[in-house]
């Protein structure tokens, strides 16, 4: 991205003394530095349907169904980056009943009265909100509930994981500030704060945030991202091109180490891989969790914006992590040139069995497509994928798949919105920011063309940040719910209400299997094919989705699942018969209920 | 972002079609000059392709908002906007139109795109001066409207553009960015057919190879690019692309850890002329810090000289070109510009910061402590600041206030690998060698992957001077786990040597035997200690080390 100019001036790099060069511990031996040197095609059936034909369905529902939120950036005047970095929401049932709640995380006043300090959240008015699904009879609906759920938090907000830690089938929420984070427990319908018991409460710039079970232990790690040093005492102040003060971008602080947390299972986390996170720390702004190499193991995606992003890797037996972005084809684009990261989303785009990667970026340069092999490598395909000249317009933050033409392929949503002034009229807010958001119709070839053809609230010149998908109504397809910066909330109800489809909600004793992958296996002229999902809360931006995964007849090319694979990272595949599945309803499937005798053992596995 | 140039030397000059375009008005300074020089030669404007009607051309002036800019940048820009606006038609549309597009180039050198393109737009319609079409190209690229910008360009080469090789060169990249691979690698080769010398087509051609899928054309070319330009070290990315795709993972780790920020384009005046344009500091802080990040230190002086002749009162600005001038050698200019930066701003923490590294490496430990402690004392916490202090000290052989001040350090921020290395390393050269385990211990428990602990502690128990301190169990324990996260000649020439006095002589020498068939060893050792190397690995499998 380019940098505002900044008026702090480039401290000397230290020039350490070296001790060593001449100390007790010289080695003796020279030249220390010298080391020992040691798919079958799943290519797509014939099963375009003529994307372009078809009409995006995604309809702004008025009033955001009864979400009446409206985020407060609490701008100061002083053009500060926290201002415009927020915020994210989840989509989670918190009430056990089924269908989604939405949670939004809350700004509010940034600085003490003093204007050199932030508000301490104990002194701030403004909390996070959470509205209860109670739609009926068809029509959605949403009831504030933020004074009966307990203790939300009131940080200044940015994002917000969501993630079953305790294993007590409830989803549990963990909410990133500029400031302290909180992890809320579900009690039932309603939080508790357990933040200071089980540890979590880090202080940095707390960005996106992912529950993930690194270790295999059966118990939900916790990964967060963070930003940069932002000190309210000492402001840096940036400029643009033309010498306007402006706001500043991420290279003008310094990037703040993420965090991960390691799940003790007794409640408590403990602070783990400090070493390597320091060694490498970037400006997080997306963080998605997988196992993109196929060996058991989930590995962390960590978009950074303006540097390269970060893939973390967990080495044998836990002793540490790796990361291996630069190699994996993950850290810069295809030129060689770190991106200003923001959101991030994973799927496989193109059919080929194969997760992808997809990410968004600020203007000035393309949302960018990596596609993936399968054992952990990318190539970076955007000139070819249709998705780049048009992201080069906008700021991209939150991004997410879904179907939204009917048509059965994955298309791309990309809410935008700028984050400096207006060059032309040195105006911030909705009127120098506002940017309409994108949604990027699939072809069925693993390209993609923007379409104008949406609902008139995406075309909104909006300054809009986290976005979230889930089925809202239970119908089967992904509604869309996105927040904007010092702004609504907005509600787009998908009305591809497909009349066949299969969701599953997946579970491994009793909480949502995140990191599992789907497969719906159908019938194809001369064998079967197989449609892959994973079952995920994390990725776009600072948000929380709908990890349930449905699938509709489109897209198994008009047929019915014949059967369904799941692979949990360090588990054998299990293959179960499509008659488990129920058409037009989530069927929960837990995992470890499914015992030996269930397993129907996978003859011909698809290539991973 | 960050590119080199890689022309060689063709001067702008000699390509007839520029110098044609280019003779009119080159900068802004000269817009009421050369109004006014067009009325006093009363010079007959060429033929207007598409000629504009009278007053029209004002009429569609942008006026983008200039509150906010500093004084000398919006003055330059009401000047210039002032001189097209009383230019009047009375000169002839083509000269008019002409100062419109020269005030479009200095809207375009403060990042104002789109009155830029908007006057652009004006002067390419109502001149026969292409580069007006050139910029226009350029903006619209910027907003990432690349087949605009390509109507643009292909309509220069119908007109004659494609004598120059930079306008190929935009209509490929562009391509790129479209999908259009094939087109892409069309427009490159006939660029590199016209300009044989220019490097960044042969990279182009390389990412357009990549993007197909033709790896080891890409390779080729990729490496040809290098080797033309090896500061291009932004290219070893795909390059070890193509490699990795090639399964050569060898020769891709290889090129990825080659990599770095500067990429290649070719050069361009016309873009060049928009640098030159631009008064006022901050425009030139932000091209200085671009090239500081590219490692273009001399380049980055140049800006931030600029910078401060247009805010000589401005402590950052000085700081800034100290930064760089201490990159490209100029100590003492760096200090000099730092202490200027403190007299301006006595709070300047950075400013101390730097002269306290500056002295100290000059010798002058106690100016060097002065300034790290005045930035101490302005941020108490700025542990690298605490740090710099203690080598300070250490280096004025004050070892115990090294140790003193490491030791605050990481009493502060456990995690700081740097300071428990300080601190050990004081108590070590003050003979507290004890005391120098006992930190490398604690040390480690903080963090257990340090390797440089890890390392210290090792040598430490391995051959430590008092033999209480010897623990040879405790040694072949850290070189294994040293060995085991480095597999480094060194580590294994240490982890053997352990051993060996451990009494493990076979697995001793089964380590030098590996270290023996390393590749490239006849560039690290003499042929002496090759030889030695060799007998110690036949001692130690014979026993014979171990015995004796």
């Amino acid at each position: 991205m380019t940098e505002p100019a900044q008026s702090s001036p480039i401290a000397i790099e230290a020039k350490r003394s070296s001790p060593a060069a001449t100390s007790l511990w010289d080695l003796a031996v020279a030249g220390a530095a010298l080391a020992l040197l040691a798919a079958p095609a799943w290519g797509r059936a014939a099963v375009s349907q003529a994307a372009a034909e078809e009409q995006p369905t995604l309809r702004e529902v008025p009033g955001a169904a009864g979400i009446d939120f409206v985020h407060d950036a609490g701008a100061t005047g002083q053009l500060l980056l926290p201002e415009i970095t927020g915020s994210g929401l989840a989509l989670l049932d918190v009430d056990g009943d089924d269908d989604l709640d939405v949670y939004l995380v809350q700004g509010g006043q940034l600085l003490d009265e003093g204007g050199a300090a932030l508000l301490p959240a104990e002194r701030r008015t403004a909390s996070d909100r959470l509205y209860r699904n109670d739609s009926r009879g068809g029509e959605l609906r949403f009831v504030d509930v933020t004074e009966t759920a307990g203790p939300l938090s009131r940080g200044y907000g940015m994002g917000v994981a969501s993630g079953d830690f305790d294993n007590d089938g409830r989803v549990d929420l963990y909410v990133t500030n500029l400031g302290p984070n909180r992890l809320l427990r579900n009690v039932g319908g309603r939080f508790e704060d357990v933040t200071e018991a089980a540890g979590v409460g880090d202080d940095g710039w707390g960005v996106s945030a992912a529950f993930v079970d690194l270790d295999r232990d059966g118990w939900l790690d916790l990964y967060v991202g963070n930003y940069g040093e932002w000190s309210a005492s000492e402001p840096v102040r940036c400029y643009a091109k033309s010498s306007r003060l402006d706001y500043c971008g991420p290279l003008a602080y310094q990037p703040e180490p993420d965090v991960f947390y390691r799940n003790r299972g007794d409640g408590s986390f403990e602070s783990r891989y400090q070493t390597e996170l320091r060694s490498a720390p970037g400006a997080a702004l997306g963080v998605v969790a997988s196992d993109l190499d196929g060996d058991g193991f989930q590995e962390i995606l960590v978009a950074n914006d303006g540097t390269a992003n970060h893939l973390w890797k967990l080495l044998r037996g836990g002793t540490g992590l790796e990361e291996i972005g630069l190699f994996a084809g993950v850290a810069v684009n295809r030129s060689g040139r770190p991106e200003a990261s923001m959101g991030i989303d994973l799927a496989d785009y193109d059919g080929d069995g194969h997760e992808d990667v997809f990410l968004t970026h600020l203007d000035g340069e393309t949302n960018t497509m990596l596609r993936g092999d399968g054992g952990g490598s990318f190539s970076d395909t955007t000139p070819t994928s249709g998705i780049g000249p048009d992201g080069y317009r906008w700021t991209g933050f939150g991004t997410g798949s879904l179907d939204a033409d009917g048509d059965g392929d994955l298309d791309l949503l990309v809410v935008n919105g700028a984050v400096r002034l207006d060059p032309s009229t040195g105006k911030g807010g909705v009127e120098g920011m506002g940017q309409p958001n994108r949604l990027y119709l699939a072809r069925g070839d693993g390209t993609f063309e923007p379409t104008d053809a949406v609902d008139p609230v995406l075309s909104l010149r909006e300054v809009s940040r986290g976005l979230a998908l889930g089925d809202l109504d239970g119908d089967g397809d992904l509604d869309v719910v996105y927040s904007n910066n010092d702004g609504p909330v907005r509600l787009l109800r998908s009305s591809v209400d497909p009349e066949l489809w299969w969701g599953v909600d997946l579970r491994i004793a009793g909480r949502p299997a995140l990191g599992a992958r789907l497969g719906f296996v159908h019938a194809v002229p001369g064998g079967e094919r197989v449609v892959w999902r994973r079952a995920h809360s994390d990725g776009s931006y600072a948000s929380a989705g709908d990890p349930r995964v449905a699938v509709s007849a489109a897209m198994l090319a008009g047929s019915v699942p014949r059967a369904l694979l799941l692979r949990l990272p360090g588990a054998a595949e299990r293959r179960l018969e499509g008659a488990r599945l129920t058409a037009g309803a989530y069927v929960r499937i837990d995992f470890e209920g499914l015992g030996t005798n269930a397993d129907v053992p996978v003859a011909d596995a698809p290539p991973r | 972002m960050h590119e080199v140039r890689a022309g060689h030397g063709r001067p702008w000059s000699r390509v007839p079609l520029w110098a044609m375009l280019v003779a009119t008005v080159a900068t802004v300074a000269t817009v009421a000059t050369s109004a006014a020089a067009a009325t006093s030669t009363g010079q007959s404007p060429p033929t207007t392709p598409s000629a504009s009607q009278p007053g029209s051309l004002v009429d569609g002036l942008p006026r983008p908002s200039l509150e906010g800019l500093e004084p000398e940048i919006r003055g330059q820009i009401e000047d210039a906007r002032a001189a097209v606006e009383q230019l009047g038609e009375q000169h002839g549309p083509q000269n008019h139109a002409r100062a419109i597009g020269t005030l479009g180039q200095l809207y375009h050198a403060y990042g104002l795109v789109e009155a830029a393109m908007r006057c652009y737009q004006i002067a390419a319609a109502a001149t026969v001066d292409l580069q007006w079409s050139y910029y226009l190209a350029h903006t619209l690229r910027e907003q990432g409207d690349f087949a605009a910008s390509n109507e643009h360009l292909a309509e220069m080469l119908r007109r004659g553009g494609d004598t120059v090789p930079e306008v190929l060169f935009y209509l490929g990249a562009n391509l790129l960015e479209l999908g259009r691979v094939d087109e892409a690698e069309q427009s490159f080769q006939k660029g590199l057919e016209l300009a044989p010398e220019e490097v960044a087509f042969v990279a182009g051609l390389g990412e357009v190879a990549l993007a197909r899928g033709e790896h080891q054309l890409a390779v080729e070319r990729l490496e040809r690019a290098l080797a033309a330009v090896p500061a291009a070290d932004r290219l070893y990315y795909p390059l070890g692309q193509a490699y990795r795709a090639l399964g050569d993972l060898e020769k891709a780790r290889l090129a990825l850890s080659q990599f770095g920020a500067v990429g290649i384009k070719p050069r361009d005046p016309l873009l060049a002329d928009l640098d030159a344009l631009r008064v006022g500091s901050t425009p030139h802080t932000l091209s200085g810090r671009i090239a500081f990040a590219a490692g273009r230190f001399a380049e980055a002086a140049e800006a931030f000289q600029r910078a401060v002749d247009a805010r000589p009162e401005d402590p950052g600005a000085h700081v800034n070109l100290a930064t760089a001038l201490d990159r490209l050698g100029r100590r003492d200019e760096a200090i000099e510009h730092n202490r200027r930066a403190v007299e301006l701003a006595p709070e300047a923490r950075t400013a101390h910061y730097n002269l306290g590294v500056l002295l100290r490496l000059q010798g002058e430990h106690a100016g060097s402590v002065r300034h790290l402690g005045e930035a101490l004392r302005l941020e108490p916490e700025d542990h690298p600041a605490r740090l710099e202090l203690a080598a300070t000290y250490r280096a004025a052989g004050d070892l115990a206030a090294a140790a003193g001040q490491a030791h605050q350090v990481r009493e502060a921020d456990p995690l700081n690998e740097e300071a428990w290395w300080q601190e050990a390393s004081a108590l070590v050269d003050i003979g507290q060698l004890s005391a120098a385990q006992r930190v490398l211990e604690d040390g480690l428990q903080a963090l257990p992957r340090s390797l440089r602990l890890m390392r210290g502690l090792a040598r430490l128990y391995a051959s430590s001077p008092h033999a209480d301190q010897r623990d040879p169990e405790r040694a072949v324990e850290l070189y294994s786990r040293l060995w085991e996260a480095e597999p480094s000649v060194a580590n294994a020439l240490s982890f053997a040597r352990a051993l060996e006095r451990v009494g493990r002589c076979p697995e001793s020498a089964d380590l030098v035997g590996k270290v023996l068939a390393t590749k490239g060893l006849e560039e690290v050792y003499t042929a002496e200690q090759l030889a030695a190397l060799r007998r110690l690995e036949e001692d130690l499998a014979s026993g014979a080390a171990c015995v004796d």
